[in-house]
């Protein structure tokens, strides 16, 4: 009995001893941008803010949940960055309405934000009307790219709407290609769904569905993506699971496969075929006049101490600066959320989204919408098109989710 | 010299450890606890909602096939573990030459990280660069092997990687337990004429049964937990067929935001855990008693 009080004794006395030591917010970013494109418009970012006069600071992830998970631990943990890149959207309102990010709208106003992009990208960059994070890349994620030596060897034209498309899959089966390249990942059988739905019903159909509207499920036409949807597994291969995007695009640049539908971060893949037009493309959907933007961008995270205010307010205002957006667009291959981008600013894929902007219908895509919108499309696709379930149940899914 | 008396030193060396232990362990299972009753979706929440976290996660489909999955994953990786252990662990004790360069050989995959071996494991079982390719290559052009992209024999595959990662511990364990049996059994079973294989399996092993306690134990804390060798290999997929409770508990308590439903369903492993264990942990002990 003795030794247990003792022990019981000391240990107390060793937990007041510890004082708790405060905690210092270091003022980095918290980001994933690693490939080369990306890390070469950060660097670009961070000349500006070092030209501003700050201390730059960063935190690198593989990935972006791995980033967004340290910089809630962080902030519980008293510790957080001063910003977090991220896609704007869902995971920034969650963001805002748990309390964890600054509000920037005297640093805003000040340095004339909303004057450098559309009301839009204003919007996004603002929560509740006051600004909480930056915009500062527009990813146009609908894009399709072919490998045109291989379209021209089966004796394909491009595709220009959804029934060529899927007519001429057969064609590539016949003459020994992967019609279609996909890998095993949700999100990414998520982004071939988006070019389904924009086959079947447009960018009415697209929305529609992720606004839960009543009349797409009524329509019939939400039923009608899953079946098509379901019918391309066929124009698939084995190795698709578990295979990293990367690794497919290397299927199309290699000339095992033909068609691709991956974001702007793919275009880099294709370095070795050559300048775009020639022996690859990419193209914004073709059957429909449509893009599915994400925007990206620095959501600044709540902190107390000056230093760290000022810093934030430093690095708020050389992201937002429309010269430094440019270039660092232009490193990333991607547009900058600033209106004074022109598409002589750009060549290939990106130039080719600068110039449909004014002639598409600019929707959000799920990856820019809430969380439960886009997990509710994915869990769905997923369980369809790895034969968990089937059309019906896959839709009675998306109706339960969505609707 | 003499400022503290034995028992102080004593104590002051063990608090460390018992703080850890109470904060880190019991503290976050009975704040997890709380957690799960409570409205937590992206940060934590204190506000209580009963039960409303175990419904969502009662209703979701997903759960139930990665919960059914630590049962078919966690009674073949179990099984498979002993069973090749024991032989394995016979051979190298019936071995008169080179029994230390094949233990070496069998002990080797639990050299490497659950991560590497479900990558290597990811490589040969991939049908479009693994066995199939080979045997397609080589002129078995009908060769089919491809469960780790069927949706039903996925969960399977994890099974040989574990199986073929955690088999040398088992070995080990036994073959030690094995080599300490009293060497006069051996004499007097060969005076009998009694053969070998009889008295590995009803004199020798049946004194092991301690061994086979501590395997199960270590082997059922490495199902549980499996998380690592699922993500290399197959992470849940194709789909979410091969999907493992503890993955799912990462992904709806980090990447969802729905820290509410992770907490229930980390809930729900433990107390299948106790469930399972606990009536033979009492059983072994009971026996060891009497």
């Amino acid at each position: 009995m003795h030794n247990l009080r003792t022990t019981l004794k000391a240990c107390t006395i060793m937990l007041v001893s510890t004082s708790v030591s405060p905690l210092f917010a270091d003022t980095d970013v918290s980001h994933n941008w690693n490939s080369e494109g990306e890390a070469a418009a950060m660097r670009i970012f961070r000349e500006k803010y070092e030209q501003l006069g700050g201390e730059w600071k960063d935190t690198s992830f593989p990935e972006t949940q791995a980033s967004i998970a340290s910089v809630k631990t962080r902030f519980i943990g008293g510790n957080p960055p001063m910003a977090l890149q991220s896609a704007l959207g869902g995971v920034m309102r969650d963001f805002a309405e748990a309390g964890l990010l600054q509000d920037m709208t005297s640093v805003a106003e000040a340095g004339g934000w909303g004057a450098n992009v559309s009301a839009s990208m204003a919007a996004v960059g603002q929560h509740d009307g006051a600004w909480v994070a930056a915009p500062v890349f527009i990813d146009v994620i609908n894009w399709l790219y072919t490998n045109n030596e291989v379209l021209a060897g089966a004796g394909i034209e491009q595709p220009n709407n959804w029934a060529e498309f899927t007519a001429s899959l057969a064609t590539l089966q016949a003459a020994g290609h992967i019609p279609l390249a996909i890998g095993g990942a949700s999100w990414q059988e998520g982004i071939l769904f988006d070019h389904v739905l924009l086959g079947v019903g447009g960018s009415a159909l697209y929305d529609g569905l992720m606004s839960g509207d009543a009349a797409v499920f009524d329509s019939g036409q939400v039923r009608q993506a899953l079946e098509e949807l379901a019918n391309l597994r066929q124009y698939t291969d084995e190795g698709k699971a578990g295979r990293s995007w990367g690794d497919t695009a290397a299927l199309v640049s290699s000339g095992k496969s033909a068609y691709f539908f991956m974001g702007p971060w793919a275009a880099g893949a294709f370095g070795d075929l050559g300048d775009e037009g020639g022996n690859w493309s990419c193209r914004l959907t073709p059957w429909d006049a449509t893009m599915t933007i994400v925007a990206d961008g620095f959501q600044f995270i709540k902190v107390d101490d000056a230093g760290d205010i000022a810093a934030q307010a430093l690095f708020g205002n050389a992201v937002m600066d429309p010269a430094t957006q440019i270039a660092a667009a232009q490193a990333k291959g991607t547009l900058p959320a600033t209106t004074a981008a022109s598409a002589s600013d750009f060549s290939g894929c990106p130039a080719k989204a600068v110039s449909q902007m004014s002639s598409s219908a600019v929707i959000t895509h799920w990856n820019g919408l809430s969380a439960d919108v886009g997990n509710a499309v994915k869990d769905a696709v997923t369980a369809l098109w790895n034969e968990a379930t089937d059309v019906d149940g896959a839709y009675q899914m998306l109706v339960d989710k969505l609707q | 010299m003499k400022l503290l008396n034995n028992h102080a030193k004593i104590a002051l060396v063990l608090c460390p450890t018992i703080i850890v232990a109470v904060y880190f362990i019991w503290g976050f299972a009975a704040y997890t606890a709380y957690l799960s009753f409570s409205k937590s979706t992206f940060l934590p929440n204190h506000e209580l909602i009963g039960l409303e976290n175990y419904h969502t996660l009662f209703d979701d489909i997903r759960w139930w096939v990665a919960y059914a999955n630590m049962f078919i994953f966690g009674g073949l990786y179990i099984f498979g573990c002993i069973i090749f252990g024991i032989l394995l662990a016979i051979l190298l004790d019936r071995a008169t030459k080179g029994e230390s360069l094949f233990r070496m050989f069998y002990l080797y995959p639990m050299s490497l990280s659950l991560v590497v071996t479900g990558l290597i494991w990811q490589w040969v079982l991939n049908p479009t660069s693994g066995i199939q390719h080979l045997f397609r290559s080589s002129g078995y052009e009908n060769f089919k092997f491809n469960w780790i992209v069927s949706q039903d024999y996925a969960i399977y595959t994890i099974v040989f990687a574990a199986v073929w990662h955690g088999t040398g511990l088992i070995m080990i364990l036994f073959l030690s337990g094995i080599k300490s049996t009293d060497p006069e059994i051996w004499k007097a079973t060969k005076i009998d004429q009694i053969p070998v294989w009889r008295v590995y399996l009803n004199i020798i092993l049946p004194q092991l049964r301690a061994i086979l306690l501590t395997a199960v134990l270590l082997l059922g804390f490495q199902v549980v937990r499996s998380f690592d060798v699922v993500v290399a290999l197959t992470n849940g997929g194709p789909g979410y067929a091969s999907d493992v409770p503890a993955r799912y508990v990462f992904e709806y308590f980090f990447e969802r935001g729905k820290i509410g439903q992770g907490s229930a369903a980390a809930m729900m492993m433990v107390t299948t855990m106790i469930v399972l264990i606990l009536p033979y942990l009492v059983f072994e002990i009971r026996r060891k008693d009497a």
